[in-house]
């Protein structure tokens, strides 16, 4: 892969079939990361492996680390992208400034498995960021601009706005966290951490590029019928931003529960470009799902399609041998790469590398 | 670590609760062809020895806090109480005293090698190429153990050999528990780029496991396949550890700590 030309725009999107991790290129040699998922043959994070594999100055070139949420998927490795890029803001969702997540990762380091592996990525960012009882990163809520460039050189102001999570959402999980902790049978906080729900903390972020042309990363974020948390309160701050994006990274997977026509009708513009990673660990997005999302967009690339050119792993044969029963969450990695000049005449070119594909 | 090459693949049951003392000969044993099998209760030990033929039987003494468990073991295979296993197996055998053994009418002479924890280690190194080599050359060494079948019974220089085709190690976690299967996160360790959600029957695990094992509970499984005679077969040995242990004071400690560093 080339590294793009100053003037030019990149969103990359990668996935290994259960895992997202965003790369941004801002223009002006200015690099993003959103989540990060591992590279299943190597486990270190993509994000890292790709800018590298480019010459990007991890250090000094990527201006802003954000994991939008804390389930596995996202955050694969993020502490070793937080070694990678040493003095590199870290951002995460707000949802989780509270004593009671400190808490919760100070369980799971002491006794390992306490949250049933849902908190070892953040407690490994936590000790990546010289440990304590607090991890050292910068708080995120909706209506928030987490980073952003100035005009110059012929390049126009370019900003990310964080569109979630409300307020409401934000309180919500505090409740929950507390009613693990609090309520519950300490025997079965493993359980009740796995199966808390997250999505609707998430962060959906909007780069906005000069005045009139934007990107939408949908994060996970789900549509509910509040209006005051999930989608259609990221649609209400989104439409102040006055922009409407021509590419977006489709919210959790493609799922149905991430789909709102607001966010379609207000925040997209018609038959826009789309990228899309699968969670193999829930089979989605299902046909279903793929034959809304043709609908709407004009192209749409998958990073994984489930297949994969290694040999089988003898792994499988137990399902015959011994009745162990299995589901590929993890295969082949896939990446999908568009980018564009910042002029904004200038139109989107895929390039896909691995196991994306068209949907 | 090396091992001279026997003459022929041994089938080798392991009988240790902590992997950390087996993996590096399981590897090289494995590397030079031998074919094993390691466990880490007395009950699927048992159940494996009734039910597959081996060469060699290597047992740890202290399972699972159970200080005798090996030399219980043992001694039921020799008294014939294991049914139909063969109880002319080689035994290798490894405990904290040899007056343990003494003291429950273990009979020592029985035991091709009784090694003290002490001797355990670099030493194993000189035991193991001694002792498979004599298991391995001896013309009038016994059958493989194992149930009463072709395999079992057959002379030692005419059992079919069980060559290893390969194996893959994965590790995990119990992400969920349920009546009657317990599902789990599984990575493949030499990182062969697979990840999966596998779902293994209840029945995998030992009663004193079951009662340990629950949601955030390591898990290292290890998958061999291998060939006896035409045919092929898969097999796989698993090791749960302990579930978390959480209590409330746990819980109100940590909480405390964390609103006390807020605080500062």
């Amino acid at each position: 892969m080339d590294h793009p030309d100053d003037d030019e725009l990149e969103i990359s999107v990668f996935g290994p079939g259960t895992g997202e991790s965003i790369v941004l290129h801002l223009g002006g040699r200015s690099w993003v990361i959103v989540d990060s998922c591992r590279n299943p043959k190597t486990r270190r994070p993509v994000a890292v492996e790709y800018l590298q594999s480019l010459d990007v100055d991890c250090a000094t070139q990527v201006g802003l680390i954000l994991a939008t949420h804390w389930d596995s998927d996202h955050i694969r490795g993020i502490g070793d992208v937080a070694k990678s890029c040493p003095g590199v803001p870290i951002w995460s969702s707000a949802a989780v400034d509270h004593v009671e997540f400190d808490a919760l990762l100070s369980l799971e380091e002491r006794e390992p498995g306490s949250t049933a592996g849902r908190l070892r990525e953040m407690l490994l960012l936590r000790q990546a960021l010289g440990g304590g009882h607090r991890i050292g990163v910068e708080w995120v809520r909706s209506r928030t601009m987490v980073f952003s460039l100035p005009a110059g050189a012929g390049l126009p102001r370019r900003e990310l706005w964080a569109l979630s999570p409300s307020g409401r959402s934000v309180s919500a999980m505090l409740q929950r966290l507390q009613h693990v902790l609090h309520d519950g049978d300490p025997k079965d906080l493993p359980t009740a951490v796995r199966k808390m729900s997250r999505n609707d903390t998430s962060v959906a972020l909007l780069l906005r590029i000069g005045d009139d042309r934007a990107v939408l990363l949908g994060a996970d974020l789900e549509h509910t019928e509040s209006t005051d948390a999930g989608w259609l309160d990221a649609v209400a701050f989104g439409r102040e931003l006055e922009v409407q994006a021509d590419l977006v990274k489709v919210p959790h997977h493609g799922s149905e529960d991430g789909h709102c026509d607001d966010m379609w009708e207000l925040l997209l513009d018609k038959q826009p470009k789309g990228a899309l990673t699968p969670f193999n660990s829930s089979s989605v997005p299902k046909d279903t799902d793929l034959d809304r999302i043709r609908g709407l967009t004009s192209a749409t690339y998958i990073t994984c399609d489930g297949g994969h050119d290694e040999p089988v792993p003898l792994l499988e044969e137990l399902e015959s041998a011994e009745g162990v029963s299995l589901r590929r969450l993890e295969g082949a990695l896939g990446h999908v790469r568009w980018r564009r000049k910042i002029d904004p005449n200038a139109t989107w070119a895929v390039a896909l590398d691995g196991r994306a594909c068209s949907i | 670590m090396s091992v001279p090459v026997a003459l022929r693949p041994l089938r080798m049951l392991w009988l240790e609760d902590d992997e950390r003392d087996v993996f590096g000969w399981q590897d090289t044993l494995e590397d030079d062809g031998h074919i094993v099998r390691l466990v880490n209760s007395v009950d699927d030990a048992t159940h494996l020895l009734a039910n597959q033929p081996f060469d060699l039987l290597i047992l740890d003494q202290d399972i699972r806090g159970d200080r005798a468990a090996g030399t219980k073991l043992l001694q039921q295979l020799l008294e014939g109480n294991l049914g139909s296993v063969n109880q002319t197996i080689h035994f290798m055998f490894y405990t904290g005293s040899r007056e343990w053994v003494l003291n429950v009418d273990l009979d020592v002479e029985s035991i091709d090698q009784c090694l003290t924890i002490a001797e355990k280690g670099e030493p194993l190194d000189d035991v193991f190429a001694e002792h498979l080599e004599r298991v391995s050359h001896n013309p009038s060494a016994p059958a493989a153990v194992g149930p009463t079948s072709t395999d079992a019974t057959a002379a030692y220089g005419n059992a079919p050999p069980l060559l290893s085709l390969g194996d893959e190690t994965w590790t995990g976690m119990v992400v969920n528990v349920e009546d009657e299967q317990f599902a789990v996160w599984l990575e493949q360790e030499d990182g062969a780029g697979f990840a999966y959600h596998a779902t293994f029957p209840i029945t995998r695990l030992s009663a004193e496991a079951r009662e340990q094992f629950g949601v955030g509970s390591s898990v290292l499984l290890r998958v061999t396949a291998s060939e006896d005679g035409l045919e092929r077969s898969v097999s796989s040995n698993l090791v749960v550890s302990p579930a978390p242990r959480l209590d409330a004071g746990k819980i109100a400690a940590a909480l405390e700590e964390a609103k006390r560093a807020r605080e500062h």
